[in-house]
């Protein structure tokens, strides 16, 4: 399905070559260039005009910009103020174009200046929040980066948190992440490839891999699918995901997202690809494998002996998460007699009154969890603790006394919805919660042979499922048995001494063992 | 496209849905039997069939009350429903038309079989015919012989325990794994010994309306197919002496000429069988007990020099005298191996065992000609906690 | 996607280990005890299955052997240099109408076994079609995820398998192993004759070492993988005959299902683990079926090189099905059964034996040997 997408972006790239786009270039008079730019942004109140007669001969300039997107600050200290002493200056040169490189070469102290020559260039560069500077007489144009306005500090993230580790989580600002991973990921080496995403609305999205640690198929292969991404705008990663991803029929997460600096950063350190949007503080990282579903960045800072049984805790808990509900139903009303006696009286006991079969009865408990669970995202904070007391109480004490559901099911929804936060990524919780109405289902029909078809459908489909060219399955299967260290079990950090074998490193060793310790 | 597939897989969903779940029976619609009585019923032989009377114990989930409810006293936590007819199968078929219940054979636990219906030649083994071939029946269900009417011992009510069936089942648990002199047979191992036509012992029991009484064992001889005598609770005793089953009990004895009890800990046996040919068969067994002594009438002091072999000398004698009583009455009154001494045979005497295996306890009963040597070695590990209990040396 | 080191069009040396043990583990090992008690006296039966067992594994050895004196070269292929196209075109034809069998005899005595443990009810039409169902779906996806599939599901089967011997320790009587050696030759004859039976399938040896990346290495493993299931098939069978005696294992329709059944795990959550020994099983017999199902478009397909995979996968599944729907009753697929193994031992045999006598008479695949 997605190479057939590919396929016919490929076709539409094509045809936009075979008639190239013919940009309007700019006029030498500055009042035509202003008098164009306001036409094709319909003169909207908070683009600013700023005219200024520079240099002896009192040459007509301008700068322009918009309000709220630059930092005023910058603007009038380097900019303005820069400008106006120049016409007391006089030894400015007279000649027009020397005039312009002067002012570049010498006044203007923004770092970053770019040179456009188009409307197009002046109306991007606006928008992403850059001054332009027009001098007249001249048919280019300065893009002074002003970037400035509004953003959010640098927060902890809220999803994913941690007891130890770094507090730092990306915030929306790109220039902000690149450095926070800048910071983290020390390393000469780091690349970061920057896109221009998105027909109508532009933003740019930066690809950042350790050159000499990743497989370079690997980069190539998500260079290749980013450039199909063709849509008029991309608000958030998820964006990206969906259009990049390899099977968009599988419930499976193949690309792993996150708001850790550490976890992109430790991702990039063994051979993965991280993908940073900006305007949002959800950063892709991948190829990502099936046991990357269940890892913590916490795992490896806590002592292995708990890393490990973390793990397997976390391992238990997604096989409670997908299969409790449909193991409850297949031994409530089809295979009673593998319960222990006791057990089976003491649930036969509790459902006695119940009107619903135990199919019926857990759909509904599963419903009413999964409605809990959205309207607890959705409710204002303040009001957000109501839905607690509200699911808690209401939902589950008043339908036990009511006999509209057993006890025993509420606690078997009750662990299964605690399982399923146990994981430390809402995506792979979002693939448990999918998987669980499946078996549910396999469960109401075939009891736990159902549960085994759905079982060996699941393994099916992980073997057959990719990430970026690596089998999702691994290291499993195909199976490498060096990677089991990091899997399951956390072998202590001094054994993990290679990157994962299934990404294929350049460079596989992750300790030097060469230079001596400290 | 994809809509329409999309539609037709969920009309084919929902039709599965709808119309299957072929087995799915909800959990409190199941009755849960968990113990079954079978007696020969009042009609005795009609037809040429014997008419047997099943009685189902159904467990009452209410009445056994759920913690959160603190049992709801006046419901009683069990049913027992009888019927008559010939074959097992048809009668609890017939059952199920009389309880809103779906009868439910998978956690039944014990079976009491009636001394009349384990008297009747290849009856019983008919009776537990369906138990080794249902799927729903386990291996492990126990099977106990009743004196008396076995549905009797169903309807006892016990102070402790909601379920009769229940409460039987976990005595005889204990009595086969620790104390307890009752050794219940399973169903696989009936299955077993009715497949090699051996004798076996089946433990016999009876209530007295809230309580279980230990009444002996019921010998089931193979070559006749029906149980053909009885065993008191001694014999009882030398029997799981003999083929070294976990006994735990007192042995009670006289050391000085004071009441003095012996508590076993630890029992077991080696049959060494000796054989040249079919006449002259010499069986050894060897009995090895370890325990301590728990109560005296008397003075023990285990320091005391050549106390604890005289001790050991008392309880020998007197465990082969239990021994060889239960052995004569194998031997002669009843004359069935209940030792399985034959499986020994088979085991290391094939060609021997090849020639006389259709003659062993019946026809020629070289069994009963055989010799049997009881040869017990006791240990006495400790006295207790004190040597005294009270100072008797005054009065002698 | 570019060829990334775990590729798709390969499989490891390793992968074809772990393919032998899943494809001979199958609908067998359940009543496989009995079978053999029948034919031989107390706990005798183990040597006719470790005889049986060290021929397949010489045979398993002969056709690593043979295939991989023409490394990555399919069956039809090699088979066609040795013996003429036209010999060879009958054989691979012959070996997919074989495989057809195995799939869908397997896919009847799941959903026939199934009825026995499981469901009281449930239709065994319905069981064996949702079973094939998911077959299909397995074929249906790269032949790459099909060995994955194996090291997912074996070291499963293994351990719940070792996990039901060990649970019965308790049970086990020592004693009942004997008398020993009392079994006469007309005996131990026809119990080699019928555990070699349970020992069909591993002439996937001869069609999946195309795909083997280091064919040379390939023969050692393949016994090693055949060794596996040798090794449980005598476990099992010991410990059946320990746990119930000689007596009651040669009559229990299936010995290894009640040797789970015996089990009762007090104080566990699941008192009975019978029902999870069957589901477990289940993944054994479905690998089987998907392996015999995927050998056998694999043959169809090097003969009518024309058609395609799915065209093949829709064809056969319905002929599967309907194959597997003819028995009417368990003895009739126990003949089955009977029929389509002594026809696969026999062909599958002699013809590894035939090609390789000729092989050697005409000299074809020793030069690849030199080169090595």
């Amino acid at each position: 399905m997605r190479r057939r997408l590919v396929k016919q972006n490929e076709q539409v790239n094509n045809q936009e070559k075979s008639q190239p786009y013919n940009p309007a270039k700019l006029d030498s008079n500055l009042k035509e260039n202003i008098l164009q730019l306001k036409k094709l942004l319909d003169e909207p109140n908070d683009l600013i005009i700023r005219e200024i007669a520079v240099g002896e001969d009192k040459v007509t300039s301008a700068i322009i910009y918009i309000d709220g997107l630059i930092d005023k600050q910058l603007v009038q200290y380097s900019i303005i103020e820069n400008l106006q002493k120049l016409s007391v200056n006089s030894q400015l040169p007279k000649e027009n174009m020397e005039l312009f490189d002067g002012i570049y070469q010498t006044f203007i102290t923004i770092s970053s200046i770019e040179k456009g020559e188009t409307l197009e260039d002046i109306a991007n560069a606006i928008l992403s929040g850059k001054t332009v500077f027009i001098l007249d007489g001249q048919a280019k144009v300065m893009l002074m980066d002003t970037k400035g306005g509004e953003s959010r500090s640098v927060e902890q993230p809220t999803a994913e948190n941690v007891v130890r580790g770094p507090r730092i989580g990306f915030n929306e600002n790109l220039g902000t992440n690149i450095a926070l991973l800048r910071k983290t990921v020390q390393n000469s080496d780091l690349r970061l490839k920057t896109y221009q995403l998105g027909k109508q609305s532009k933003r740019s999205l930066i690809v950042a891999y350790v050159n000499g640690i990743i497989n370079p198929i690997i980069v190539k292969e998500v260079n290749s699918r980013l450039e199909t991404i063709d849509v008029s705008d991309v608000p958030e990663s998820g964006f990206v995901e969906q259009w990049i991803e390899d099977s968009f029929l599988s419930p499976f997460p193949q690309i792993d997202s996150t708001e850790r600096v550490d976890k992109a950063a430790a991702a990039l350190l063994q051979g993965k690809v991280v993908i940073l949007l900006d305007g949002t503080p959800h950063v892709l990282v991948a190829p990502m494998t099936l046991g990357d579903m269940l890892k913590s960045p916490e795992d490896y800072y806590e002592r292995w002996l708990i890393g490990t049984l973390l793990r397997l805790l976390r391992y238990v808990a997604a096989f409670i998460a997908i299969f409790l509900p449909g193991l409850y139903i297949a031994l409530v009303t089809i295979h009673s007699g593998m319960l222990p006696t006791d057990l089976a009286l003491s649930i036969a006991a509790s459902r006695e009154g119940v009107p619903f079969p135990p199919v019926v009865e857990a759909f509904l408990m599963v419903i009413t969890m999964e409605l809990l669970q959205e309207a607890g995202i959705r409710l204002p904070k303040p009001i957000g603790q109501t839905i607690g007391i509200v699911g808690g109480l209401v939902i589950g004490d008043a339908a036990v006394s009511a006999a509209i559901v057993s006890p025993i099911m509420v606690i078997v929804i009750g662990l299964t919805a605690i399982a399923a936060f146990a994981n430390p990524s809402f995506s792979t919780g979002i693939t448990f919660r999918i998987l669980r109405f499946g078996v549910m289902i396999a469960a109401s029909i075939f009891g736990l042979y159902g549960i085994v078809l759905v079982y060996i459908m699941l393994n099916i489909h992980v073997v057959n499922l990719k990430s970026f060219g690596i089998p999702y399955s691994t290291p499993f299967t195909p199976t490498m048995v060096g990677d089991w260290k990091d899997l399951i079990l956390r072998a202590p950090i001094t054994m993990l001494t290679r990157r994962p074998k299934f990404l294929d490193p350049e460079d596989s060793k992750s300790v030097n063992k060469g230079v001596k310790d400290s | 496209m994809t809509k329409r597939l999309s539609r037709v897989m969920g009309s084919f969903l929902v039709l599965i849905l709808l119309s299957s779940c072929w087995d799915a029976v909800n959990i409190e619609e199941r009755g849960f039997i968990i113990g079954m009585a079978i007696d020969l019923s009042e009609d005795g032989k009609k037809d040429g069939e014997y008419q047997l009377t099943l009685t189902n114990q159904f467990a009452v989930p209410p009445g056994l009350g759920t913690p959160s409810q603190g049992g709801s006293g006046g419901d009683k936590g069990f049913m027992n429903i009888s019927s008559s007819g010939t074959s097992l199968y048809a009668i609890a078929q017939d059952l199920a038309n009389q309880t809103n219940k779906m009868p439910f054979f998978e956690h039944l636990k014990v079976v009491i079989v009636s001394e009349e219906v384990a008297a009747i030649p290849e009856l019983f083994a008919n009776v537990m015919d369906v138990f080794i071939r249902n799927r729903d029946t386990r291996r492990g269900i126990k099977v106990i012989i009743a004196k008396g009417k076995a549905m009797d011992i169903l309807n006892i009510q016990p102070e402790n325990e909601q379920v009769p069936a229940r409460y039987i089942n976990k005595i005889l648990e204990n009595s086969l794994s620790k104390t307890g002199e009752m050794k219940p047979v399973k169903v696989g191992d009936i299955h077993e010994f009715l497949l090699l036509r051996n004798s076996f012992v089946l433990s016999e029991v009876s209530s007295d309306g809230t309580k279980l009484h230990f009444e002996g064992g019921s010998v089931y001889k193979g070559s006749d197919n029906k149980v053909i005598g009885s065993l008191n609770k001694q014999d009882m005793l030398g029997y799981e002496l003999i083929t070294g089953q976990a006994v735990q009990g007192p042995i009670v004895f006289t050391y000085k000429d004071k009441l003095t009890a012996y508590s076993i800990r630890e029992a077991n046996s080696k049959v060494k069988i000796k054989v040249t040919d079919p006449e002259n068969i010499d069986i050894h067994v060897t009995i090895k007990l370890e325990g301590e002594i728990q109560e005296t009438f008397g003075k023990v002091i285990i320091q005391d020099k050549g106390v604890i072999q005289a001790l050991e000398k008392e309880i020998s004698n007197k465990v082969t005298e239990i021994a060889n009583q239960s052995i004569e009455k194998a031997q002669q009154e009843i004359g069935a191996d209940i030792f399985n001494f034959s499986e020994n045979l088979h085991r290391h005497h094939y060609k021997i065992w090849k020639k006389i295996n259709q003659d062993w306890d019946h026809g020629e009963n070289y069994f009963s000609k055989s010799n049997i040597n009881v040869t017990v070695k006791t240990e006495v590990r400790s006295d207790g906690v004190v040597d005294e209990s009270k100072n008797k040396t005054i009065e002698e | 996607m570019k060829s990334f080191k775990n590729g798709d069009e390969k499989i490891s040396v390793n992968e074809l280990m772990i393919a032998i043990p899943s494809m001979v583990i199958g609908v067998g090992i359940l009543s496989l005890p009995r079978v053999i008690a029948v034919e031989t006296i107390g706990s005798d039966g183990w040597i006719a299955l470790a005889i049986a067992g060290i021929a397949t594994v010489l045979m398993v050895w002969l056709m690593a052997k043979l295939a991989a004196s023409f490394p990555h070269q399919p069956f039809f292929s090699y088979a066609s240099l040795i013996v003429s196209k036209p010999v060879a075109k009958v054989m691979t034809f012959i070996f997919a109408i074989l495989f057809i069998g195995v799939a869908a005899y397997d896919i009847r005595v799941l959903g026939h076994t199934s009825q026995q443990y499981l469901f009281d009810h449930t239709p065994v039409e319905v069981v064996s079609l949702s079973f094939l169902l998911v077959v299909v779906y397995a074929v249906a996806g790269s032949r790459a995820g099909l060995f994955r599939l194996n090291m997912l599901f074996l070291p499963l089967i293994i351990f719940i398998l070792l996990f039901v011997l060990v649970v019965n320790l308790k049970w086990i009587d020592v004693s009942n192993l004997l008398p020993v050696f009392k079994t006469d030759i007309k005996g131990y004859l026809k119990a080699v004759h019928t555990s070699s039976l349970s020992y069909i399938g591993i002439s996937i040896v001869l069609f999946y070492m195309a795909f083997v990346d280091r064919p040379h290495k390939a023969p050692k493993a393949a016994m090693i993988g055949m060794s596996i299931p040798i090794i449980l098939y005598i476990l099992g069978y010991l410990f059946c005959i320990m746990v119930f005696g000689h007596a009651a294992t040669s009559h229990l329709l299936f010995p290894t299902i009640d040797l789970a059944k015996r089990v009762e795990l007090p104080g566990a959550i699941l008192e009975r683990i019978e029902a999870v020994f069957f589901v477990v099983w289940t993944m054994g017999v479905f690998t089987t079926t998907v392996m015999a199902f995927d050998i056998a478009i694999l043959a169809l397909r090097s003969v009518f090189k024309r058609i395609k995979k799915m065209t093949l996968v829709l064809f056969l599944s319905p002929t599967m099905y309907y194959l597997s729907m003819v028995p009417n009753d368990s003895s009739q697929i126990t003949i089955f059964g009977d029929i389509l193994g002594n026809i696969t031992v026999i062909f599958s045999f002699t013809t590894t034996i035939v090609l390789i006598v000729i092989a050697k008479i005409r000299g074809v695949g020793s030069n690849d040997k030199k080169t090595k």
